[in-house]
């Protein structure tokens, strides 16, 4: 059930039409817990149990460390929790990606291990349903959280769906509250709500399907193709993943937004980022912010020296990159982006500001520089991201580099378009401010023209057969 | 105006603005949008009159003012853009006692993952359901047939919806006369009211077209390739219907070699094969006319685009079809 189809549209005015009429919260409260639960049943049934079972053990744990005090306990019960939920992880992520890599490196040692493949399921937005349930214990733990006394309330946050299977990954801190006090979408919430949800459909169904296949084409075949067309292509899944997946974050904010919740942003214009550090303080955001918090920080941050953080910085983009897919091809985009990171933190620590050291260079000469820069970095981590293998990644960015000429050129008047409006969105739509917040201070007749558009682009341009979020393999 | 009738109005407002400019696109560009097709041609009457049922390929692959003419009969073109027999076996009803009945497949129109935009306008969605129920179809692609006739009713209000690339073709066919350059056909996409076949050939096109005809063609059947489905079943009882109204005769038509390099494996090929056999077994008062086997056509020369003939590969095809229903004795 993916949020561009009938059946969502369906299944989400169901649970905004019952809503007002349970009287009391709590009723409120289990229906939208049944609601989420069903919903993650369209896409498994066998895996509701998984998600039950490690829901109702952080609970339990959550529990425990609020009335332990003993130290040595207290961790003790962090560690089952961690041990649960990376175990889950492991186990349905990266159990064959271990076991070819041992089959692998044995051969490579001359031995000969014949391991099996093992036919395990993966359970849909496994990454993100258990770093939201640890970032809860690790918070309780940290005594930063108060432990959630509702077992029922606890359930909801784990699973409430407009974030469940592929984020954004919302904090018990931010989203307990909320089910403290009966919420109801306001008509301003209901109009953002929808404004969200229209623009996030338009990224994935008028952008990210539209030019899939042809992105599809130039990464099956990379040799094939002369430079150009390969650039397209990497330029093109830029756009493809953003647009797919920031889509996906605004359909999620803009539901939970119509019924009164609310979501931290997961995206702020990335691309237009001018430097890499700034590009993860606008991707995927819950998952950047996660990283930090719960891995780089406590890893030491950059309180340990300046090579101790650059390890720190590798390590937690090693492990960001392994997040995403039981591939080496994730974890040398994590590797890629650690290089990127840290390359530019000590850049920032030799010139202290960049643009101080470079004071004669014109801005905008310095800034396009600059954005040109990570703009590569970004483009090269997306080619080793979405190959089919590294032998593909290599060819590619070989071709690229070398300004290939021989092979077919396609120009696909779907990329070409689809990047021109989003360099001109980039352009024209402010990088610091919430789009869909400021237009609710607009004229009404702004807003009629703005939603219009919104609504047109996608019952004229829209793609027929949504794929599946990109996301959802995560 | 308070702030809860603002809401409803700044719903309601855009919702009505967009299904006026929706309906106005369809008109401005001139996208097709009704589904069914009946077209006589040759002499006028009733008897002796042949049925060409069968989608764009059927049409592009033979000349059937041709075979009207050699024949001396009418002959009545029944069809829907893309359509398979899940669409043609009722449409055929609706033709008056066809003597004979000449049903045009190929291996790209009986891909069961290969929708025509039409189906929910002619196929009962009840039918839809039993069909899909009997074939064992699983659920993405059952719940993909059933959001057609959903996507039906949202085109009362945007006729637009779901035709993205009908939209796209056409503005961008309206840019080119803007800007004083002729329309190319190809660009069109095929029409079942074609008149004059297309004389462009495949092997003209650049690299960069081909790919990314592939691309959409691989796109609008999402890479899957089946024959199991619904439109096996429609199609034995299109065929058993057409016995029981006097001869049939099943054309089997050619797709250009790019798109069998890309598409047909071993695999797929004895999936169709195997399909053509149980048809056969089932009704063998059928009578076979493999133009997919005729060698001369497997030329990127002979097509217009990926699946459909061009004139030249229409000349030969008609030629070859005409030959082989006086062999049969079907025709005189």
């Amino acid at each position: 059930m993916i949020f561009t189809s009938f059946e969502f549209v369906l299944f989400f005015l169901i649970v905004l039409l019952v809503r007002p009429w349970l009287r009391s919260f709590e009723k409120e409260k289990w229906f939208l817990l049944g609601a989420s639960y069903l919903f993650y049943m369209s896409w498994s049934v066998p895996c509701l149990g998984l998600i039950l079972f490690t829901s109702l053990v952080d609970y339990w744990v959550g529990r425990r460390l609020g009335r332990l005090e003993g130290e040595g306990q207290r961790k003790l019960l962090l560690v089952i929790s961690l041990v649960l939920n990376l175990g889950v992880l492991g186990f349905f992520k990266y159990t064959n990606f271990f076991l070819h890599n041992v089959s692998a490196a044995a051969s490579l040692l001359g031995g000969k291990i014949a391991l099996p493949h093992l036919d395990i399921l993966l359970p849909v937005g496994v990454s993100f349903f258990t770093f939201q349930s640890m970032s809860y214990t690790i918070d309780v733990y940290r005594r930063q959280l108060q432990p959630c006394q509702n077992c029922r309330d606890f359930l909801l946050f784990v699973a409430f769906f407009p974030q469940l299977v592929a984020g954004p990954i919302v904090r018990a801190a931010d989203f307990l509250p909320q089910l403290m006090r009966r919420v109801r979408g306001t008509a301003e919430d209901v109009e953002a709500g929808l404004a969200l949800f229209a623009l996030g459909a338009v990224k994935k169904i008028v952008v990210s399907d539209q030019i899939a296949p042809h992105v599809e084409m130039i990464f099956a075949s990379p040799s094939q193709f002369d430079a150009l067309t390969l650039l397209q292509g990497a330029l093109g899944y830029a756009l493809q993943i953003y647009c797919d997946f920031s889509g996906y974050s605004d359909m999620a904010i803009g539901c939970a937004r119509i019924m009164g919740f609310r979501f931290l942003d997961n995206f702020r214009m990335p691309y237009g980022a001018l430097t890499i550090t700034e590009f993860w303080r606008r991707w995927h955001i819950s998952l950047s912010t996660w990283l930090r918090d719960y891995l780089y920080f406590p890893l030491g941050g950059n309180r340990r020296g300046h090579a101790r953080t650059y390890l720190n910085l590798m390590l937690t983009m090693l492990l960001g990159g392994l997040w995403h897919g039981a591939s080496w091809n994730f974890v040398l985009w994590g590797g890629l982006h650690g290089v990127a990171l840290a390359t530019h933190k000590y850049w920032m620590a030799v010139t202290g500001s960049a643009t101080e050291r470079l004071r004669g260079v014109p801005k905008l000469g310095w800034n396009l520089c600059s954005f040109g820069l990570t703009l590569g970095v970004v483009l090269l981590g997306w080619i080793l991201f979405r190959a089919r293998n590294l032998v593909d990644a290599c060819q590619m960015v070989s071709r690229i580099l070398t300004w290939e000429t021989t092979g077919a050129r396609v120009l696909s008047p779907q990329i070409l378009a689809a990047l021109f409006a989003v360099s001109l969105v980039h352009l024209l739509v402010s990088k610091q401010n919430n789009w869909s917040e400021e237009l609710l201070q607009r004229h009404v007749l702004v807003r009629v023209l703005a939603y219009s558009a919104l609504v047109l682009l996608i019952v004229c341009l829209g793609a027929t057969d949504a794929s599946p979020f990109i996301y959802f393999q995560f | 105006m308070n702030r809860r009738r603002q809401l409803v109005a700044l719903v309601l407002v855009p919702l009505a603005l967009t299904s006026l400019a929706s309906h106005l696109t369809i008109g401005f560009l001139g996208i097709e949008t009704s589904p069914r097709f009946r077209e006589p041609i040759g002499r006028p009457g009733g008897s002796n009159t042949i049925c060409a049922a069968g989608s764009s390929l059927t049409f592009y692959g033979l000349d059937w003012d041709k075979i009207a003419a050699v024949t001396d009969r009418p002959v009545t073109k029944c069809g829907v853009p893309a359509a398979s027999p899940c669409e043609l076996e009722l449409i055929y009803e609706t033709v008056p006692n066809p003597d004979i009945t000449v049903v045009g497949i190929s291996v790209y129109d009986l891909n069961e993952y290969f929708l025509s935009d039409f189906r929910s306008e002619v196929v009962p969605l009840k039918a839809a359901i039993r069909d899909l129920g009997a074939s064992g179809a699983d659920w993405p692609f059952t719940k993909r047939v059933v959001s057609q006739y959903l996507l039906s009713w949202l085109r009362i209000l945007f006729p637009t919806a779901g035709r993205s690339t009908g939209v796209m073709v056409g503005m961008r066919a309206k840019a080119r006369g803007l800007l004083g350059k002729a329309r190319s056909g190809s660009e069109t996409g095929p029409s079942l009211n074609a008149l004059s076949p297309a004389a462009a050939r495949i092997e003209d096109w650049p690299p960069g077209r081909m790919w990314r005809n592939l691309a959409s063609t691989r796109a609008s059947c999402q890479g899957r390739i089946g024959f199991g489905g619904p439109k096996r079943l429609a199609l034995k009882r299109l065929l058993s219907r057409a016995v029981q109204r006097g001869r049939a005769v099943v054309v089997v038509l050619p797709v250009s070699p790019p798109y069998y390099n890309e598409f047909i494996d071993e695999d797929v090929s004895l999936l169709f094969e195997n399909l053509l056999a149980e048809l056969k077994r089932s009704t063998s008062e059928i009578l076979w006319v493999r133009l997919d086997l005729v060698s001369e056509l497997h030329s990127t020369r002979y097509y217009w685009d990926l699946v459909h003939l061009n004139v030249e590969g229409q000349a030969i095809a008609t030629e070859i079809m005409i030959h082989r229903l006086k062999e049969l004795a079907v025709i005189r």
